[in-house]
C-alpha cells in the first residue's frame, strides 16, 4: 500500500471518528460552535473600522466598566447591577400580578360560559395586538414611573396565559371527565383532580410564553419611557454609540431571558414528565 | 335486577342545515338478573354504548325507566362500576393512583386505600407495575389497570363498555380468560357490551341481540354452558351452533348509510 493512499485510509476513518464523536456529544458541537463564532466576531472586531461591531475583548471590558461606573456619555445611569435590580423588581411585581391573574380569569372562562362571553373578545384582540401601542396611553394614566413599567409588563405577559390556562381546561380529554364522572365525582374534584392536571402542559406553556413576554415588556417600557433599568442603560449607552457597553448590556439581557426561559422549562418537564 | 323499562332516546342533529330527529333507542326493555353475566351485541351504531352509559348514569334518556332493586337510575352511584373502551386512565399518575381513583374520588385516605389497591392490583396481574404510567403499559395491561379501577370499589353491578375491543386478538383472550376467573370468584352482576359475538357467548349467561335505529333487543339467547368455562367450551357444538346464530341474524342487519 503506497503512502498516498494509507493516508488516505486515515483520512476517512478520523472523519468518520469526528463524525460518531460529534453525534455522541451534541453539547461539545454547540461548544465548538459557540468558540468558533467567538473567534470570528473576535477577529472581525479587531480589523474592522466600524464602531459597529467592537471585538469581545472590547465587550468583555465594557461589562466591566458598567459594572462599576455611573457615567455615561449622554447622562447619568447607575451601574449593571443597580439596574439589574431595578429591571427585575419590575418584572416581578408585573409578572407576579399576570400570571396568577391570568390563570384565575383562565380558569373562570373555562368555567362559565357568561364569564367568557364577556371577556373572550377583548382577551384575544388584546393578545394579538401590538402591546408597544398602548404605551403612549399607560404613561398618561400611570406617569413614567414603577406603576407604569409594572402595567406594560402586566399587558404584555398576561393574556397569553390566560388564553392557555382557559384553552387547556377547555380541551381536557372528555372521556376522563366521563369516567370521573361515572366514579361520583363531584364538581369541585372534577374541577381538581381532572381539569387542572389535564390542562398542567398548555398552562406551563403559557407561563413560559408569558414571562418570555415579561422580559420584552420590562425593557420596551424602560427604553421607551422610563429610562431605568437594563432597557434605560440599552437607549442611553444607544444613544451615545458606546458600543462595548451597549453589547455588554445586550448579553446580559440575553442571558437573562435565557435563564429564566430555561428554568421555567426545567418546571414544565418535571411537571410534565408523564407526557412523554 | 336491574330493569330496564321501554327506554326512548332522541337525538337531534344537523342535516344539510336543517334540524333532523331521530330515534337512538326506542322502545329499549330488557331485565338483568343479580349476579348474572349478560352480554349486549349489535351492529355498531346501534346504540348498545348509549345504554349502557344509561345504566350508569351518564347519559339521559326521554322515555321510560331503568330501575336498579326498585330504585330509578338518576345519575352515578357507588353500586356500578363501568369499565371503559378507551381505558380513561389518568396518563398523570402511575397505576396504584389510577386504580384507587374511585376510592379516592369517595374520600378514602390515602393509607386506608393502599390494602385494596394492592389486592385488586395483584388480582388482574399487574404486580410489579405499581409505579407505571399509563403511557408506560401496554393496551393490555391498561385496560387490566381499568378492569382494577372499577372492582376496587367494589360495585355490585360491573359495566364494562367494549373493554377489549382495542387490543390485539392474543391479549384478548388473555384477558377474556382473567375477567370470567374474576367475575365467577365475585359473582357481581355484569353487563357487557360488545361487538365479538365468540366474546359475548363464551362469557355471559346470556347473550342480549340488538337490532340498529331505532336501537331495541331483537332477542335475548340463553348460554347453558356450564361454569366454570375455559377456551374448551368453545370447540362445543352448542357453543359453535349459538356464534353460527348470532352471525346469521347480525349479517341482515346493515345499517342505513347516512
Amino acid at each position: 500500500m503506497g503512502t498516498a493512499q494509507r493516508d488516505a485510509t486515515a483520512k476517512i476513518v478520523s472523519g468518520a471518528s469526528w463524525g460518531q464523536a460529534l453525534s455522541r456529544h451534541p453539547g461539545a458541537v454547540q461548544i465548538l460552535v459557540a468558540f468558533f463564532l467567538i473567534l470570528c466576531w473576535e477577529a472581525v472586531g479587531r480589523t474592522s473600522r466600524f464602531a459597529i461591531l467592537p471585538p469581545l475583548s472590547g465587550i468583555m471590558q465594557g461589562w466591566w466598566n458598567i459594572l462599576f461606573t455611573r457615567r455615561a456619555a449622554g447622562g447619568t445611569i447607575g451601574t449593571l447591577p443597580e439596574n439589574l435590580l431595578l429591571s427585575g423588581q419590575a418584572l416581578v411585581a408585573g409578572g407576579g400580578l399576570a400570571l396568577p391573574s391570568g390563570i384565575l380569569l383562565g380558569t373562570l372562562m373555562a368555567r362559565y360560559r357568561k364569564v367568557e362571553y364577556l371577556f373572550d373578545f377583548y382577551i384575544n384582540a388584546f393578545m394579538s395586538a401590538p402591546t408597544a401601542a398602548f404605551i403612549p396611553i399607560i404613561v398618561v394614566l400611570f406617569g413614567l414611573g414603577f406603576t407604569a413599567r409594572v402595567v406594560v409588563i402586566f399587558l404584555y405577559s398576561f393574556f397569553v396565559v390566560c388564553v392557555n390556562t382557559s384553552t387547556g381546561i377547555r380541551h381536557v380529554d372528555r372521556s376522563l371527565v366521563e369516567m370521573a364522572r361515572s366514579f361520583g365525582a363531584t364538581e369541585r374534584q372534577l374541577f381538581w383532580k381532572i381539569m387542572i392536571p389535564g390542562a398542567v402542559p398548555l398552562i406551563m406553556a403559557g407561563i413560559r410564553l408569558g414571562i418570555g413576554r415579561a422580559v420584552k415588556g420590562v425593557i420596551n417600557a424602560e427604553a421607551l419611557f422610563a429610562i431605568v433599568g437594563l432597557g434605560g442603560m440599552v437607549m442611553l449607552y444607544g444613544n451615545s454609540f458606546d458600543m462595548e457597553k451597549l453589547y455588554a448590556v445586550i448579553f446580559t439581557i440575553v442571558a437573562l431571558a435565557y435563564v429564566l426561559m430555561k428554568s421555567v422549562h426545567l418546571i414544565e418537564k418535571r411537571l410534565t414528565r408523564w407526557q412523554e | 335486577m336491574i330493569d330496564i323499562r321501554n327506554i326512548v332516546k332522541l337525538y337531534k342533529k344537523q342535516e344539510d342545515g336543517r334540524p333532523v330527529e331521530f330515534y337512538a333507542l326506542k322502545g329499549f326493555s330488557l331485565r338483568i338478573e343479580n349476579h348474572e353475566f349478560l352480554s349486549i351485541i349489535g351492529p355498531s351504531g346501534c346504540g348498545k354504548t348509549t345504554l349502557l352509559k344509561m345504566v350508569d348514569g351518564l347519559i339521559p334518556w326521554d322515555e321510560g325507566e331503568i330501575l336498579i332493586d326498585g330504585r330509578s337510575v338518576s345519575g352515578p352511584g357507588p353500586d356500578r362500576g363501568m369499565v371503559f373502551q378507551n381505558f380513561a386512565l389518568l396518563p398523570w399518575v402511575d397505576v396504584i393512583a389510577n386504580v384507587g381513583f374511585g376510592l379516592e374520588l369517595r374520600g378514602v385516605k390515602a393509607e386506608q386505600r393502599e390494602a385494596v389497591v394492592l389486592e385488586y392490583i395483584r388480582a388482574v396481574g399487574l404486580d410489579g407495575f405499581e409505579h407505571h404510567y399509563p403511557r408506560q403499559l401496554s393496551g393490555g395491561m391498561q385496560q387490566r389497570v381499568g378492569l382494577a379501577r372499577a372492582l376496587a370499589v367494589d360495585p355490585k353491578i360491573l359495566l364494562l363498555d367494549e373493554p377489549f375491543g382495542s387490543v390485539d386478538a392474543q391479549t384478548r383472550r388473555l384477558l377474556q380468560h382473567d375477567l370470567i376467573r374474576l367475575w365467577e370468584r365475585s359473582q357481581k352482576t355484569a353487563i357487557f357490551v360488545t361487538h365479538d359475538m365468540e366474546e359475548a357467548i363464551y362469557l355471559s349467561d346470556r347473550v342480549a341481540l340488538m337490532r340498529p335505529r331505532p336501537g331495541s333487543v331483537q332477542e335475548v339467547l340463553k348460554v347453558s354452558l356450564p361454569r366454570p368455562r375455559n377456551e374448551e367450551i368453545k370447540k362445543e357444538k352448542s357453543f359453535v351452533d349459538l356464534k353460527e346464530y348470532l352471525w346469521e341474524q347480525l349479517k341482515g342487519m346493515q345499517l342505513p348509510k347516512s
